[in-house]
């Protein structure tokens, strides 16, 4: 596939995942009906470091291998920036495992096989990836395996030198990582993340998570001293596994890293080298991809389509609503005294002495977006705008609602069936009121759906009442059950809206800074 | 595995020749160009093993040093730089290992390699310099580029070289990470060595200013912010004292920031504001200066008041001082 240098050569279509950075969409190259992945990274936001996101796209840039996805190019669209990468169209394994886990060894060792030779490329090139789990392994239809997401992967620039952050996620995470000692991160990390991945195609889920929460987890691997402690833990040996398969984790689970073996040395391994026919190699990855499909009917999973709005229309509404707020932001100084620029505004002297005199270079900017407003406005009415945009996003939250309602709690088939009913009723009541109220400005009108959650929110979270009813009131037991804890809305950024990647990550660095700290210390000086 | 049927070069000297041999031989046109390209991709895969070892070997001193010293004498590395394009896709990356390693290479407190470059093949700087030009290597060079400019000596070639102005150019290749790496090469000559800077800056103040304030006007949003930053990154620094005492007079850089200040995106504003702090702050300012913050005087009370800074209380701190500032300033008088 050729590079693409511009978004006029790409189509955009829905959403297909979001990360640390931003979010991605399924697009495909008009020119050649080819379908890319499109990672778009809002600059503007305060989480963003232009440094950091450079060093991610020069490691992908630097790849070229088929087990890891490939980098298409990028380029700058006002603030957004837009990376353009292969398109693996079966999903992640994280993905695949919903069903259940994989016990079939061949279809593992398929996987772990693939995901070796990209860290064996890696490696051997000084990165390290560093976020290594199964939402990072991507499968395609086709039955091809593939490594992705290098947000926090690094460059080692010379073989001896080691990074010292800990970057990673808990349960993924190799103890040198977590302690920090042996120099922090080397290439051995992505290996012990090897293994937890191979673990959880097993056993659906990362060692330890079934047991303990996050913070629990990461102390428990970090108090693993010898190889057995962490192999006793995660009870190894209880796993009706082969003894080859068995002694292929035992050599991802070595604590020190040096000892741990290296990818090209578990290449080698006899795990690896059990089966190695290419043609059913393609022929397992994909009866995976069709059992998740058959899943998804089963269970009515309804593939999200959350189809790519450009900013400026949602920015276009956000002007519609607060025009007046707009205009009191921008700001006009009086430049016209400082000559030797090239758009020089007016200088005559009648024109300086007026406050905020409009500053010429600016002004044809504003003309312009004017006229884009109108047309807009002329095009489309803001109903059809609010059921293009605001609907599927709103479609969008109730189903991630719903899956993380069902992954957390085994439901029975009729609550199943009352949630998807009541998912598409509220869908069904996003539909605009006639407002009672004369008064009321022109076509703005409520949608009752929100209106609904509005008041029902607002009636929850009125506290007066506590002091008078005591904490026994059955309306504080009610709000304790139902506002989260951390509720404070409008401080979250959309990015953070979704806490399964990035929100992880930093959730991790919060703790780090403070309980995590101070408890290494406490460990250090005991072993001092 | 054609490896093991090809007879293997037996030390390295033997191997840095047979390198050298295959570099020189690289040529696009040529039917075996192909067969170039894997022996060359071979024989640095066999260097890098000498210089790091593998799982079953620990890198031999003795050998690194035979190694080096062959490098040196048959000018591999400019054979190597000149003739990269023409290496195959995976072989570029085993260049910038074998040219980092022996960049960092130690003997006492000499490193031999930043004193061969300097004196007997600065051309390779030259190439590395003009790297962004082409899209394949551009940052390839750049990566080792940065790690040369970490010894002070070579990073002061550069600034002195005519080629560092270049880097004003590559900035704005359209090829984004070409041109984002071009901006961290510039960064890194910028501020790695603060008093080789201070003075650079102190002498080339007109060229310097004029450069950054073009990226500064940039449509492109990510060279405008990255120039801003660069450049709040220097005027922060105290050995850049005589620059900075320019800049801040300069009404037209005062401009530059007003502009940016009324700027619709958020952390242009901040950042821009982040330069402008220090307009107002100065002591003793320049007449036209002075003039210019009276002249809107009323504009920037107003703009102050609303300034929204989100939550970083040093930045609050700093617009009330300004703010404070500008209220003292003395209001126009109409003349009529």
């Amino acid at each position: 596939m050729s590079r693409v240098h511009s978004a006029d050569e790409l189509e955009v279509c829905e959403e297909v995942g979001r990360g640390g950075f931003g979010v991605v969409y399924r697009g495909i190259i008009k020119a050649t009906n080819e379908e890319v992945a499109i990672k778009q990274i809002d600059l503007e936001n305060d989480q963003t470091d232009l440094f950091e996101i450079n060093k991610e796209i020069q490691i992908i840039s630097e790849c070229r291998l088929e087990q890891i996805t490939g980098y298409l190019g990028c380029f700058v669209k006002q603030y957004k920036l837009w990376v353009i990468m292969e398109f693996v169209n079966g999903g992640s394994l994280f993905e695949m495992l919903k069903p259940g886990p994989i016990h079939d060894e061949r279809t593992i060792l398929i996987i772990v096989k693939e995901i070796l030779v990209a860290l064996e490329y890696l490696h051997n090139q000084g990165k390290i990836h560093r976020d290594l789990k199964s939402q990072n392994i991507l499968l395609s239809k086709g039955g091809e395996v593939k490594l992705t997401d290098f947000g926090v992967s690094t460059q080692l620039s010379s073989n001896f030198s080691r990074r010292n952050t800990t970057v990673g996620t808990p349960y993924w995470m190799a103890p040198e990582v977590i302690l920090n000692n042996n120099g922090g991160h080397s290439f051995k990390a992505d290996i012990w993340s090897l293994g937890c991945c191979a673990y959880e195609i097993f056993n659906g889920k990362p060692p330890l998570q079934n047991h303990f929460p996050p913070m629990k987890a990461l102390r428990q691997i970090s108090r693993c001293h010898n190889n057995e402690d962490f192999v006793n833990i995660i009870e190894l040996s209880s796993m009706e596994i082969s003894s080859v398969f068995r002694d292929f984790l035992e050599k991802c689970f070595i604590v020190d890293p040096k000892e741990r073996f290296s990818a090209i040395k578990l290449l080698n391994h006899k795990f690896i080298q059990k089966y190695d026919k290419s043609t059913e190699k393609f022929k397992l990855v994909k009866s995976l991809i069709t059992k998740k499909q058959l899943w998804d009917q089963e269970n009515h999973v309804i593939k999200n389509h959350n189809f790519y709005v450009p900013t400026e229309m949602v920015k276009n509404q956000k002007k519609w609503r607060g025009e007046d707020d707009e205009e009191n932001n921008q700001f006009q100084f009086d430049i016209s005294l400082i000559s030797g620029f090239p758009p020089s505004p007016k200088t005559s002297r009648e024109s300086s002495r007026s406050p905020g005199g409009q500053e010429k270079s600016k002004s044809p900017e504003k003309n312009n977006a004017s006229i884009n407003l109108q047309s807009l406005m002329k095009t489309t009415t803001k109903q059809d705008q609010f059921k293009k945009t605001i609907r599927p996003e709103f479609h969008r939250i109730l189903n991630k609602v719903f899956h993380k309602l069902e992954t957390k709690n085994s439901l029975t088939t009729q609550q199943y069936d009352l949630l998807v009913s009541l998912n598409n009723d509220l869908l069904n009541l996003f539909s605009f009121t006639q407002s009672s109220d004369p008064n009321e400005q022109g076509n703005y009108k409520k949608i009752l759906v929100f209106q609904h959650l509005k008041y029902f929110l607002k009636e929850i979270s009125k506290s007066n009442d506590i002091e008078t009813y005591g904490p026994s009131n059955s309306k504080v037991i009610l709000q304790k059950l139902i506002i989260p804890s951390n509720f404070n809305v409008g401080q979250r950024q959309v990015s953070e809206a979704t806490p399964e990647r990035g929100g992880s990550i930093r959730e991790f660095d919060e703790i780090e800074n403070s309980l995590f700290e101070s408890w290494i210390d406490k460990m250090n000086e005991k072993w001092a | 595995m054609t490896f093991l049927f090809k007879r293997n070069p037996k030390n390295p000297p033997e191997l840095i020749k047979a390198l050298n041999e295959q570099v020189l031989k690289l040529d696009y046109n040529s039917d075996s160009n192909k067969k170039y390209q894997d022996e060359c991709s071979r024989f640095l895969k066999q260097v890098k093993v000498i210089l790091h070892g593998d799982d079953e070997n620990e890198p031999q001193p003795d050998q690194i040093s035979q190694l080096a010293l062959e490098i040196y004498s048959t000018d591999c590395l400019y054979n190597l730089m000149v003739n990269l394009k023409k290496l195959d896709f995976d072989s570029r990356k085993d260049v910038v290992i074998l040219f980092l390693t022996l960049l960092r290479r130690q003997i006492g407190s000499k490193s031999p390699t930043v004193e061969y470059i300097l004196n007997q093949k600065p051309e390779i700087l030259g190439l590395l310099i003009r790297g962004p030009e082409s899209s394949e290597i551009g940052l390839i060079c750049g990566q080792i580029l940065r790690d040369c400019i970490k010894f002070e000596s070579i990073n002061k070639f550069v600034l002195h070289s005519s080629l560092f102005w270049n880097f004003f150019k590559y900035v704005q290749i359209s090829i984004f990470e070409i041109a984002t790496d071009a901006f961290i090469t510039l960064h890194d000559l910028l501020t790695n060595h603060k008093k080789l800077v201070s003075e650079f800056l102190a002498r080339n103040y007109d060229n310097f200013t004029s450069s950054i304030n073009k990226l500064i006007q940039s449509n492109n949003y990510v060279t405008k912010r990255q120039s801003v930053k660069l450049l709040s990154e220097l005027v922060l620094r105290r050995q850049n004292q005589a620059f900075l005492n320019q800049y801040f007079d300069d009404t037209n850089n005062l401009k530059l920031m007003m502009i940016l200040l009324s700027d619709k995106l958020k952390n242009l504003q901040i950042e821009a504001f982040h330069i402008f702090k220090f307009f107002v702050a100065k002591p003793k300012k320049s007449q036209k200066v002075l003039d210019v913050l009276i002249k809107n005087k009323k504009n920037f009370i107003a703009f102050f008041d609303t300034f929204d800074i989100q939550s970083d209380s040093t930045t609050i701190d700093e617009r009330d001082y300004v703010l404070g500032e500008i209220m003292k300033l003395p209001d126009i008088v109409r003349s009529e």
